[in-house]
């Protein structure tokens, strides 16, 4: 959901692509030698995400010409790992908190937020993750799944290869 | 694959005190011939005077676990066929090198098996390939990608005035990653076969007017048969999110999108490929208070086509074709 200040946008079902990496660590495993189940990390990020719609009675009263094409956003986080087994393949619960930059529904510029997250993955595989981008005046609100680069990447293939065997990809936009 | 293990505690459950004559050839059982064992205080030090089992004769349908003939998991048919050392019973209808319970005949065997309901197949599960990546009954626990090409019939919501709507004849193709959990397994001797198998799937799918929707839910696949080729039945429901479009205004790229659902069911061939037939819904967002270039109609679709797993090659190459002749060929109303 994106969920603008009510007198500078309209609220709005959000969908977003990404891609997100970085490294984990197990401070307490290193340095005692032993399993535990808490891992700290880095992490960073990029979406593109559908666009705004501007209240057209805020800023500019110009109605239907105040909807952007996109939205996107960096992000930059600490995750905090907590996995529940000792085990390969095992569940672990992640949660994320950093610093991310955004629009404010079609102001002009890139401002700073807050991005929170809260993840149940597999192994390291995937996850499935409720997140909060917060700035001043705006609000993006996503539940979604991810997949490791391992997995996904077959399926990036083949998508892209079938638009570009379509045609899809040489009109431009995005 | 006879339950041998389940058989041979049955025997020894069942069989009854025999009064014959202590076998001469026969180990003492380990729990019984126990010298380190301090026996009773109350009782003289005499090796006859044992407690209570040793005092009486063990019968020879008891011996030891070594001497009775209790194949491996895992065993195979022709190594019972194969002759069993063990002791040899006075009287026993049948010799051990031909027979591996010496104390029954084999009608008597028959008759305990149908008693107790007992698997008598000697069936041989076959080896798994590809390492579970392509989903067999063998497999406990799988992951598999699968690619979709389907015919579509589309529909979208015209003039609400009018009740307008518009049709038109595409494609879809559809990738999925799916996580197969065993939801219901069946034991046949030593082994565990999956019969159902039930976990969540995250894909994309594809079709005409450049549209790039992602769905995550759940799939599920029924085993009719144990076999790599046996028949399966697969359902599968997810949630729906348009992520790129051409859109009416700016062009290709990002779409806003209520959250959709879409429901399939397959008939299959294995984990290898299945016949599915299914439907797609995408709710509307008309509300008054957006611009109207941003609003959205009611849209779905049917669709027909056949699904496999891409390792085989087959499903991915068509539906990549189906994904790229849709955007070819296919103008949307």
């Amino acid at each position: 959901m994106h969920i603008p200040r009510g007198d500078i946008g309209v609220s709005l079902p959000y969908t977003q692509f990404g891609f997100r990496g970085g490294l984990t660590a197990r401070p307490v495993t290193m340095l005692r030698d032993r399993w535990h189940p808490w891992a700290i990390g880095l992490t960073a990020g990029w979406v593109r995400g559908s666009g705004t719609v501007g209240n057209p009675t805020s800023l500019s009263p110009g109605g239907t010409d105040r909807a952007t094409a996109h939205v996107d956003m960096l992000r930059i986080g600490m995750v905090n790992q907590l996995w529940l087994a000792n085990k390969r393949n095992a569940f672990h619960l992640d949660f994320t908190i950093g610093p991310m930059r955004g629009p404010v529904t079609d102001i002009p510029g890139f401002f700073w937020g807050t991005h929170v997250e809260l993840a149940a993955g597999f192994g390291g595989w995937g996850a499935l993750f409720a997140a909060g981008d917060f700035r001043d005046g705006d609000t993006h609100v996503t539940f979604g799944m991810r997949a490791h680069a391992l997995p996904a990447a077959p399926v990036a293939a083949l998508v892209i290869l079938g638009m570009l065997a379509g045609g899809a990809l040489s009109g431009g936009g995005m | 694959m006879i339950s041998f293990g389940t058989i041979a505690t049955s025997i020894l459950l069942l069989q009854p005190p025999q009064p014959t004559q202590p076998n001469p050839t026969a180990q003492p059982a380990p729990t019984v011939a126990q010298p380190a064992q301090p026996a009773p205080a109350a009782q003289p030090a005499q090796p006859a005077a044992q407690p209570a089992p040793a005092a009486t004769p063990q019968p020879a349908a008891q011996p030891a676990p070594a001497a009775t003939p209790q194949p491996m998991p895992g065993a195979q048919p022709s190594a019972v066929a194969q002759p069993q050392p063990g002791p040899v019973v006075a009287g026993s209808p049948a010799t051990p090198a031909a027979n591996p319970h010496p104390n029954y005949t084999d009608a008597e065997m028959q008759a305990l098996q149908q008693r107790y309901n007992l698997d008598t197949s000697s069936e041989t599960p076959h080896r798994v390939r590809w390492k579970c990546l392509i989903a067999d009954p063998t497999c406990g626990f799988n992951v598999e990608l699968n690619a979709t090409s389907a015919y579509a019939y589309r529909l979208r919501q015209g003039d609400v005035t009018t009740g307008a709507v518009s049709t038109w004849h595409s494609g879809r193709a559809q990738y999925d990653v799916w996580i197969n959990f065993p939801a219901a397994v069946e034991t046949r001797g030593n082994y565990r076969f999956t019969r159902m198998t039930l976990g969540p799937k995250v894909g994309i799918i594809a079709s005409d007017g450049k549209e790039i929707s992602a769905n995550f839910g759940f799939g599920s696949r029924y085993w009719f048969g144990r076999k790599r080729f046996s028949p399966t039945l697969e359902f599968s429901a997810a949630l729906v999110v348009a992520l790129l479009s051409d859109r009416r205004v700016g062009g290709f790229g990002p779409t806003r999108s209520p959250i959709g659902v879409t429901a399939d069911i397959g008939f299959g061939i294995g984990g290898f490929g299945a016949i599915v037939i299914g439907g797609q819904l995408n709710p509307p967002l008309a509300r008054e208070d957006i611009p109207e270039t941003v609003r959205v109609s009611s849209s779905g679709m049917f669709f027909v086509g056949f699904r496999g797993n891409i390792l085989w090659g087959a499903p991915a190459a068509l539906a990549v074709t189906t994904h790229a002749v849709t955007q070819r060929s296919v103008v949307a109303p």
